[in-house]
């Protein structure tokens, strides 16, 4: 399966708009990020911050119009699709690159039976004939632990639960090994129990694969304990990019620090859980400074009229933000505050 | 699902004599009769008439009569032919009827569809802006003024087709009347696609579809068609009821020796026996196509059950 340090997936510089009746929405502006093979990369953000937009991108399954990328490149093992013509990249798409989605209620079909969505696709990637891609179908379907998967694929989606559901998506999206599986807010839409089972059993079949995963998320809880690496995006563009052991110990941006001090601990009992102020900015009119900066409890003259740099903190840590530095120190002040004999994650 | 079917089918029985019994009242409330002409009927001819057509006993007698002869499906025979019998006069004229009908929801729905789909494929473009404002024209012109124009271009101008009188089945003749007759349906047909269409292909699971690596093709064939064409499927009931009133009208004008037209001339001749018989079939009819169009959508679309 090649280099396991050589990147499977890299995007740069990556730009998708939208024209609206309300002008040109810059969803996404200039993502950049890579993804080695075997490797677990979590995206969070509020609504509308462009997580979803990009890995649509990614497989080019941006409706168009009102959609358009602009520029930017996204390279799997060094072959850009973008550039590629259709038909090669609906070899890719189920292929190489599978997505789950949101809500498993809609994301199958209502009137086609479980087994013929998932024989459909190895049918047409790996050239099964229909005893071959039934036989598949089953055994991705235990796979993914839904009890009696022989009577199940012969139901339609509307008879099974949620999570149940969710599972079929996953057995569907696995089913011809892709090296890279999108998860486009998997557990959203299920209730906490499911939740983990669901997340669980990703990173069982990740484990099992050696799939590279992007999980895209507003729920900080949920890539705390699936991911790698850790990408933050606000307006459309990455906002702090680091490990996400890292991320959490040390975050270099104040979104960011907004973000996990509105995770509720369940271990403080005291006091209104924090939530940042106001809520996230209109990108078709976006402000030519920093867009958090309204927002931004240590917002200054600058942040209203510059926009901010990229700070380099470390090789892997990086921040876009005026004072990512001073943020970054604050940070590592309070882990030494919190944690005295000074086992501070560095 | 079965009992479903018989239990539409025994309310069925009770439907059918409730229109029936309207239909023997309306005919019996209308001026006139069978037998009135120009010149007054002498009295003691209009005394014979009415005895030997039963007209002179109390009108439950006469209703009841009537009813038990609709029971065994057997209506009777014309009072303007004489000798012959309704139901030989509908199978006759039900063949004519029928390919008309059948020949034009066919091609309402093949071009219907097909337009819709393009329309939904293609929203807003200039594929799209044609087909709708088309289909917008085949609305809004009533069947009795496209026969018209299309018999003045066609047959009248262009010389191309024959502008009516019954040739035959699938032959030229048809062409005309079949036209005139699907106008409306193809287009109601297009803009109900075009409008499932869009709503399904901006759904979750066609993006899923998309997301494996189907072609578009693949996508619409396989995963939208279903979904979007449900509109037109329930439509086909009441398309059928609209068709029976439809070929009335251009049968009248291609000059078809169809059930409709008869239908007007026994409605013009007081001829109750004749009426009634083809209201009762049409009534079969309709009821029949609405439980057919039932079944299929509980098959086409499986979360209904009844």
């Amino acid at each position: 399966m090649g280099n396991p340090n050589v990147n499977l997936l890299e995007v740069k510089h990556l730009r998708t708009y939208f024209d609206t009746e309300d002008g040109e929405v810059k969803a996404v502006d200039g993502i950049s990020f890579a993804l080695k093979r075997g490797e677990t990369l979590g995206i969070v953000g509020e609504s509308g911050s462009g997580k979803s937009v990009t890995n649509l991108s990614i497989i080019r399954l941006i409706p168009e119009p009102p959609g358009r990328i602009v520029s930017g490149e996204v390279l799997l093992d060094g072959v850009d699709i973008l550039k590629l013509p259709a038909a090669q990249v609906r070899r890719i798409r189920g292929r190489r690159i599978a997505m789950i989605f949101q809500d498993p209620m809609t994301s199958l079909n209502p009137f086609m039976k479980i087994s013929r969505q998932l024989m459909e696709i190895t049918q047409l990637h790996l050239g099964h004939n229909r005893g071959q891609a039934y036989d598949h179908a089953i055994r991705m379907l235990e796979k993914v632990g839904i009890p009696d998967a022989r009577a199940r694929a012969n139901g339609y989606p509307h008879e099974l639960s949620g999570g149940m559901r969710q599972r079929v998506m996953i057995a569907m999206a696995l089913s011809c090994e892709p090296e890279l599986l999108i998860a486009d807010e998997p557990t959203t839409a299920l209730d906490v129990t499911i939740q983990a089972q669901i997340l669980e059993l990703i990173k069982t079949l990740k484990q099992a694969t050696g799939t590279s995963v992007i999980l895209i998320t507003h729920d900080l809880g949920v890539v705390a304990g699936m991911t790698d690496h850790l990408i933050v995006m606000y307006a459309g563009k990455v906002f702090e990019q680091a490990p996400t052991t890292h991320m959490f110990a040390l975050p270099a941006n104040p979104y960011t620090r907004g973000l996990l001090r509105s995770v509720p601990d369940p271990m403080a009992q005291q006091g209104e859980l924090y939530q940042i102020p106001g809520s996230p900015p209109d990108v078709a009119h976006l402000p030519p400074g920093c867009p958090f900066a309204p927002r931004c409890y240590r917002a200054e003259e600058i942040c209203q009229r510059e926009f901010p740099p990229m700070v380099q903190l470390t090789a892997e840590h990086s921040s876009l933000c005026h004072f990512a530095q001073e943020v970054y120190e604050e940070s590592k002040l309070a882990v030494a505050a919190t944690e005295p004999l000074g086992e501070g994650v560095s | 699902m079965l009992r479903f079917i018989i239990r539409r089918l025994l309310i069925t029985v009770p439907t059918i004599l409730v229109v029936l019994t309207i239909t023997w009242a309306l005919v019996r409330l209308a001026p006139g009769n069978f037998y009135s002409n120009e010149k007054a009927v002498p009295a003691a001819i209009e005394k014979n008439i009415r005895e030997k057509y039963g007209l002179d006993k109390p009108w439950y007698q006469q209703y009841w009569k009537t009813m038990r002869g609709i029971v065994r499906l057997d209506f009777g025979t014309s009072l303007k032919y004489e000798g012959e019998s309704v139901n030989a006069i509908i199978a006759r004229s039900l063949p004519v009827s029928a390919t008309v009908g059948i020949l034009a929801y066919l091609l309402a729905l093949v071009v219907g569809i097909f337009a819709g789909s393009i329309a939904a494929l293609h929203p807003n473009s200039k594929r799209d802006y044609a087909s709708m404002t088309l289909a917008m024209l085949g609305i809004s012109i009533p069947n009795f003024v496209l026969g018209p124009i299309l018999v003045f271009v066609f047959a009248l101008t262009l010389y191309w087709l024959p502008p009516s009188r019954w040739n035959g089945f699938f032959s030229r003749n048809l062409i005309l009347p079949v036209l005139t007759l699907s106008g409306l349906y193809m287009a109601y047909i297009a803009r109900l696609t075009r409008a499932g269409m869009l709503e399904v292909l901006r759904s979750d699971y066609i993006r899923t579809a998309r997301a494996k690596g189907l072609s578009e093709w693949q996508v619409v064939t396989r995963h939208a068609l279903r979904g979007g064409l449900l509109p037109v499927v329930s439509y086909t009931g009441p398309a059928l009821a609209f068709l029976v009133t439809g070929t009335v009208v251009v049968e009248r004008i291609f000059v078809l020796p169809g059930l409709g037209n008869y239908f007007i001339q026994a409605s013009l001749n007081r001829d109750e026996p004749l009426i009634i018989g083809i209201v009762a079939f049409i009534a079969i009819t309709l009821l029949l196509a609405n439980l057919v169009v039932d079944i299929a959508y509980a098959y086409l679309d499986p979360r209904i059950r009844y």
